[in-house]
């Protein structure tokens, strides 16, 4: 038997028709995997294991620094116990201590004081004095002062005596005057933190060699402990966030978020807590298939005749319905699809930074809820649309009303003025579930990127 | 075997083994369809693969108004497509050509040709004309949709067929399957 083919495409077509090879059995295994989540390779995985490695690194972060804040509260809080022939109190740094302070002469460096200094004397040295316990190291920081001061004290000190304070002991004059040279400039350029009880025991040099709590500037040093040393300050801020969405399980989903926040941060001790309200609009672009059969016309069809006697003739009465007629072509159009939504969202972040002269750094990191208020999604208007829509297949799937996110984000921020501040920070928010309605293969847990920008004011 | 309406609400329901039922129903059609498409048998695996997939993630769009064959095939075909896209360079335009039509081709004599030699043919063409002559010759979209799909002209698309019907008939006759012209 014989058959004959008009043209290639038909030969092609027939040759296709029944064409059904059977597939490997590792595509069915493989689907099942990404849609039941079971799969080895489900990126969502390495995003809770990612998600989680950051959480506990900042965790582990924030206790070490805990941690620290302790060691140097302890340590500090040990000069209570210092006696007075371990010390030399300098009990009004900014007054005439140095006349109090007499020391004996290298030759015999161990000092003791034959006055004992009362409890309210220490006391004051601890919460408001420098308290210096020399030992055998030169003070760094001094010899930023000068260099020459740091030599003689290096030659008074470099056999590992203990120089301390003894009130009513006339000692060597030499060293005397070198105490006194050594807080002259002291005087002149440090001013203590009384809130945050600033005492160094042990080496002088390393507590201001570190300089951690040193400044230059006194009258910096003063206002800068207004607006950040205080425990306790408040902050309103007022933020700005573009973001880009990444969706593992939605190809071609073109997804940007902008966020307006309005939060309080309550800052202690370099802790900040934040949480406040904020509206988020994101949207989803991409695009919808739409099968169909083309509108041609319309007929009335008549599905019922009567036949009725007036005036003694028949009059037909004809019964009719409009039937409209398709294509019976299937036709495809792609027309591009927008969804907009707008949440409401409720971070609460707990973070550590620090403050410095013009700068300071941050990090943050907690949950942020975010509520669906409204949305604006792209819908096929068919009852305008004269043809016989099959089917709608569209790149965007509809979203759900809430969604946790797992924040985290650090960042600088730069003094503006006594009271404001700008700070700028990249943010990284990693959703705890989908942010689209579950249908088998959008799963996988969404994360975003973004960068905020902040205005601060301080209280 | 389920009907389809309910093999798609037990899918939607999550029952165990609906999926596999339904992919074991239309997994060799669609196989064949992304053999077609494919360059080679691994990407054929990826677009079946890929494809239903998305079938599965979408399968509460379905409106049970036209065959479920049809609407599963469109996916795999947009698959494909997707794929093409990802991959393919600009397509160039140019001008419309008239393809050479085999006249009176006997079935007789072409059934030598093997499926594998057929598929081979095909794959063998370059990707924009192994596209456009899919879409256009076997699975029936016209020059606007794929113009459309594609992101091209409808010239485009129009010489891209040509070419490929030019191209196909000088494989099939150069390959001396005593084909009469």
């Amino acid at each position: 038997m014989s058959k004959r083919y008009s043209n290639m495409d038909d030969f092609f077509r027939d040759r296709f028709r029944n064409f059904e090879p059977e597939p490997p059995d590792y595509i069915w295994e493989n689907i099942w995997r990404k849609i039941s989540g079971n799969g080895p390779d489900h990126p969502g995985r390495h995003f809770k294991k990612g998600g989680i490695a950051g959480i506990t690194t900042i965790l582990i972060l924030v206790g070490f620094i805990t941690i620290y804040q302790f060691t140097n509260n302890a340590k500090n809080t040990q000069v209570t116990g210092i006696t007075e022939n371990e010390v030399i109190a300098f009990n009004d740094i900014s007054g005439e201590s140095s006349n109090h302070t007499v020391v004996e002469s290298p030759a015999n460096p161990v000092f003791s004081s034959p006055v004992k200094p009362n409890k309210k004397e220490i006391k004051k040295a601890n919460s408001s004095s420098l308290v210096l316990g020399m030992e055998k190291a030169i003070p760094e920081g001094i010899v930023g002062l000068s260099n020459n001061l740091s030599d003689e004290i290096s030659n008074l000190t470099a056999d590992n005596s203990v120089v301390t304070a003894e009130e009513g002991n006339t000692g060597n004059a030499k060293f005397e005057t070198v105490l006194s040279d050594l807080i002259n400039p002291i005087n002149k350029g440090i001013t203590l933190n009384s809130n945050s009880g600033l005492v160094v025991p042990g080496t002088i040099g390393r507590r201001l060699g570190e300089g951690t709590q040193f400044l230059a500037d006194a009258g910096d040093r003063s206002r800068l402990r207004d607006d950040y040393g205080k425990p306790g300050s408040w902050l309103l801020g007022l933020y700005f966030t573009p973001e880009m969405l990444y969706n593992p399980s939605v190809r071609n989903l073109n997804t940007r978020n902008y966020s307006l926040d309005v939060n309080a941060v309550y800052r202690y001790s370099g802790y900040l807590v934040q949480s406040g309200l904020g509206l988020m609009w994101s949207s989803d672009n991409g695009n919808c298939t739409v099968d169909y059969n083309q509108y041609l016309g319309s007929y009335e069809d008549v599905y019922n005749i009567t036949f009725d006697t007036v005036d003694g003739e028949v009059v037909p009465t004809y019964y009719t319905e409009t039937v409209k007629v398709y294509d019976t072509l299937t036709h495809v159009t792609i027309s591009p699809a927008k969804n907009k939504y707008t949440y409401l969202n409720i971070p609460l972040l707990f973070g550590y930074g620090g403050e410095g002269r013009h700068f300071g750094w941050f990090f943050k990191a907690g949950p942020s809820l975010s509520v669906l208020v409204n949305k604006n999604v792209s819908e096929i208007n068919e009852a305008n649309n004269p043809n016989r829509i099959i089917n709608i297949e569209t790149e965007v799937p509809s979203r759900i009303e809430t969604n946790l996110q797992l924040m985290m984000s650090g960042g600088m921020s730069l003094r503006l003025g006594k009271n404001l501040s700008f700070s700028i920070e990249p943010v990284f928010r990693y959703y705890v579930k989908s942010t689209y309605r579950p249908n088998g293969n959008n799963s996988r847990n969404p994360y975003s990127l973004g960068l905020r920008a902040g205005l601060l004011v301080n209280f | 075997m389920y009907a389809e309406e309910d093999l798609v609400k037990r899918c939607l329901r999550n029952e165990p083994k609906a999926h596999e039922n339904f992919y074991r129903r239309f997994a060799p059609k669609m196989y064949g369809v992304c053999m077609r498409f494919a360059k080679n048998q691994m990407e054929a695996d990826d677009i079946l693969q890929e494809g239903f997939i998305k079938v599965f993630g979408n399968l509460g769009t379905f409106r049970n108004e036209g065959s479920l064959e049809g609407w599963v095939r469109r996916t795999i075909v947009n698959t494909a497509i997707n794929l093409f896209k990802k991959n393919a360079k600009h397509l160039k335009d140019t001008g419309i050509e008239q393809a050479e039509i085999i006249q009176n081709m006997e079935e007789g004599s072409l059934d030598r040709i093997t499926m594998e030699e057929l598929l081979k043919l095909i794959r063998e063409l370059p990707a924009g004309y192994r596209m456009v002559f899919n879409l256009n010759i076997i699975e029936g979209y016209t020059h606007k949709e794929i113009s459309e799909l594609l992101e091209i002209s409808e010239n485009t698309s129009k010489s891209q067929l040509s070419r490929a019907r030019q191209a196909l008939q000088k494989k099939i006759i150069g390959s001396n399957f005593g084909f009469a012209k």
